[in-house]
């Protein structure tokens, strides 16, 4: 059995909030609240789920940019969560993160080529001709002219801005590119074209990828397996096609009748559902699904349903699954 | 026989930059029929909102005007009515709902207030009676226990609710037309299903029409009877939506529909369009889509095409050299 690139165990990572006046209480907001799964090399993982489900939380904890109160993250057999920060900037190298928004994730001071040489001379990588050399190559590699390198992040579109987002987190030859909802921002001719690039890195460079998106489709595309996400747990995990053509899980169910889908035969008999997703501060007891749930029982209510494993790879967090 | 209850004839709305004006919509022309909804659909800058703005008369000024064209509610041309005269149709006969709730809703006044506010200047009910409406409004789009979110403030809501409270001073008026700019751009897909199921109800109930924007090919499945797809600032294609659908003709829409992964289906390799939208002060000439077309013949650079039919009872019209131009004769012009 292969060794998987990402392993994560029973991932937690929760907040305190205080709320009231002009007596406020603390809540413990639990963001991500035992999450499990594991990422092979060169694969694609995706995160799906709506807003507020942990999603992109548990990214960022991965990459300890929000620090986990418990589990485990062992990237190639090392533990992540443990490390000093020596040792996790060394490890930063191997995981690096594509945010949704380029407009806010590049230095609006920076041109393009000093904002791609500043990590390299921060880890002292390379003589400034080397450098100079690194970020002209990379610019080439997504699809950026060398001119980019003397240019404002203003003077790009948004697609372009994403490229030197991609272009800096390949800057240290990662082994995993946490990519938080990386083409959401973009335009659908756009979309295809990011899509494609990160398709073809993946293969030149064996990367893998966590993507983290509200978008089916796009993760039905671009991901091999995938975990469906509903208030800081993971409801069902398995490989995409499946997840996504014969879901399970009622509110993966939900999530897939909702999603509109380019084809006018298809797209009337879209599910209704009512209600909108709890508060995270105070998830309903039991399944957290329940309450909007058209399956519920009984047992719902009273418990958290234990993970089920099935065949395929796939499992599910549902009550309808326990014999 | 369609009953046409706007018209929009060779409308073109210039906006004024650094070094002069510019169009962002030039010679658009389309109707729309009653009880229909008009999906108006592109990517960013191709000039879907700066049409439902000019239709609404609510353009930025100055900075941006209507050089020629009209816009025919119910035979009248609302280009150049008097501030007072659209004033008194908005809200009441033309009513518009905006993408983000949170920055149309006052953040200083409760929800049932705002609501009342409209009832109150366009139906001229008193106060306490607007109140009252402004209850049965919220319970006409499902907010549930209406009564006690009367008081409640814009910020007290989730996303998908304060479109709802848009959606409600919006049928205030009991509007003929609703225009709908990315009503449901910013919400969750399941609150999205719920938002447009809602509108769905709402149109028939009250024998509304709508103009529907969203750059969103799914949703236009989901909502449209018509669809006109919009490219640098014309339109390049306008059919029924099955028909649209089924045999997209303008390259344009062929390859932003070949570009969409699938949740349905499986793509071994998504074939992106290349380059990007000309930005308004550098038009190309000719065929706007031209540089990024597969098709294109040197004609296309040269010449902007008309919007002529290609199929043979004329609801299929296509703005294209290639596609559209040399055999309207035969009918159909499928590829």
């Amino acid at each position: 059995m292969i060794k998987p690139l990402l392993k994560v165990e029973g991932l937690q990572t929760f907040f305190t909030i205080k709320k009231g006046f002009p007596n406020p209480v603390t809540h413990t907001l639990k963001a991500v609240d035992g999450v499990s799964f594991h990422i092979n090399r060169g694969e694609s993982f995706g995160l799906v789920g709506e807003s507020g489900c942990g999603k992109s939380t548990a990214g960022r904890s991965i990459l300890r940019l929000v620090e986990p109160q418990a589990g485990q993250v062992k990237l190639s057999g090392q533990d992540v969560l443990t490390m000093d920060r020596q040792q996790l900037l060394e490890m930063r190298r191997k995981m690096q993160i594509i945010f949704q928004d380029p407009y806010s994730a590049l230095n609006p001071r920076q041109t393009i080529g000093r904002l791609l040489a500043e990590p390299l001379h921060v880890h002292r990588i390379g003589t400034k001709g080397e450098i100079r050399e690194r970020v002209l190559a990379l610019l080439q590699e997504v699809g950026l002219p060398p001119e980019a390198a003397n240019k404002y992040p203003h003077e790009f579109s948004g697609g372009q801005k994403q490229r030197v987002g991609i272009a800096r987190a390949l800057l240290f030859e990662p082994e995993l590119i946490v990519a938080d909802e990386p083409v959401s921002a973009l335009d659908v001719s756009i979309q295809s074209q990011v899509l494609a690039l990160m398709q073809g890195l993946q293969e030149t460079h064996n990367l893998s990828f966590l993507f983290i998106s509200h978008d089916l489709a796009v993760v039905r595309y671009f991901c091999t397996r995938v975990a469906v996400m509903y208030l800081g747990k993971i409801v069902e995990q398995g490989p995409a096609k499946l997840v996504f053509d014969n879901p399970l899980h009622p509110y993966t169910q939900v999530l897939r009748g909702a999603s509109p889908i380019p084809d006018p035969t298809l797209s009337r008999q879209m599910i209704r559902m009512e209600g909108e997703v709890p508060s995270p501060l105070d998830p309903p007891k039991g399944c957290h699904f329940h309450p909007r749930c058209p399956k519920v029982m009984e047992v719902c209510k009273q418990q958290y349903p234990p993970q089920i494993e099935l065949d395929n790879g796939r499992t599910v967090a549902c009550h309808c699954y326990t014999k | 026989m369609d009953e046409k209850l706007l018209v929009v004839d060779k409308l073109t709305t210039s906006f004024q930059l650094q070094n002069g004006w510019y169009p962002a919509i030039e010679d658009l022309s389309f109707s729309l029929n009653r009880n229909e909804t008009l999906a108006l659909v592109g990517e960013s800058g191709c000039g879907k909102s700066v049409t439902a703005y000019s239709i609404m008369n609510l353009l930025p000024k100055p900075g941006s005007r209507i050089d020629r064209g009209r816009v025919l509610f119910n035979g009248k041309d609302l280009v150049g009515l008097s501030s007072g005269e659209m004033r008194s149709l908005r809200g009441s006969k033309l009513a518009m709902i905006f993408q983000e709730p949170m920055t149309s809703l006052n953040p200083a006044l409760s929800i049932g207030k705002q609501i009342a506010e409209v009832l109150y200047y366009h139906n001229g009910t008193s106060k306490k009676e607007a109140l009252k409406g402004a209850l049965e409004l919220l319970e006409q789009v499902k907010i549930p226990a209406a009564a006690n979110r009367l008081n409640d403030y814009p910020h007290h809501l989730s996303g998908g609710m304060r479109q709802r409270v848009m959606i409600a001073m919006a049928l205030a008026g009991r509007p003929e037309i609703m225009l709908a700019d990315e009503p449901t751009t910013a919400l969750d897909v399941t609150i999205q299903a719920q938002v447009l199921a809602l509108l769905d109800d709402l149109k028939k109930e009250m024998k509304m029409s709508m103009i529907f924007i969203t750059h969103d090919m799914g949703v236009v499945a989901r909502v449209a009877d018509r669809v006109a797809v919009m490219y640098g600032g014309y339109l390049a294609e306008v059919a029924p939506v099955e028909e649209l659908f089924a045999n997209p003709t303008h390259p344009y829409t062929e390859a932003l529909l070949q570009s969409m992964p699938r949740l349905d289906r499986d793509i071994d390799n998504l074939k992106p369009i290349p380059g990007l939208v000309p930005s308004i002060d550098r038009m190309p000439k000719g065929c706007r889509f031209a540089e990024r077309c597969r098709h294109k013949i040197p004609r296309c650079e040269q010449l902007m095409p008309e919007l002529l039919p290609v199929n043979s009872d004329g609801t299929h019209t296509v703005r294209c050299w290639v596609r559209a131009s040399q055999n309207i004769s035969s009918g159909d012009a499928k590829v």
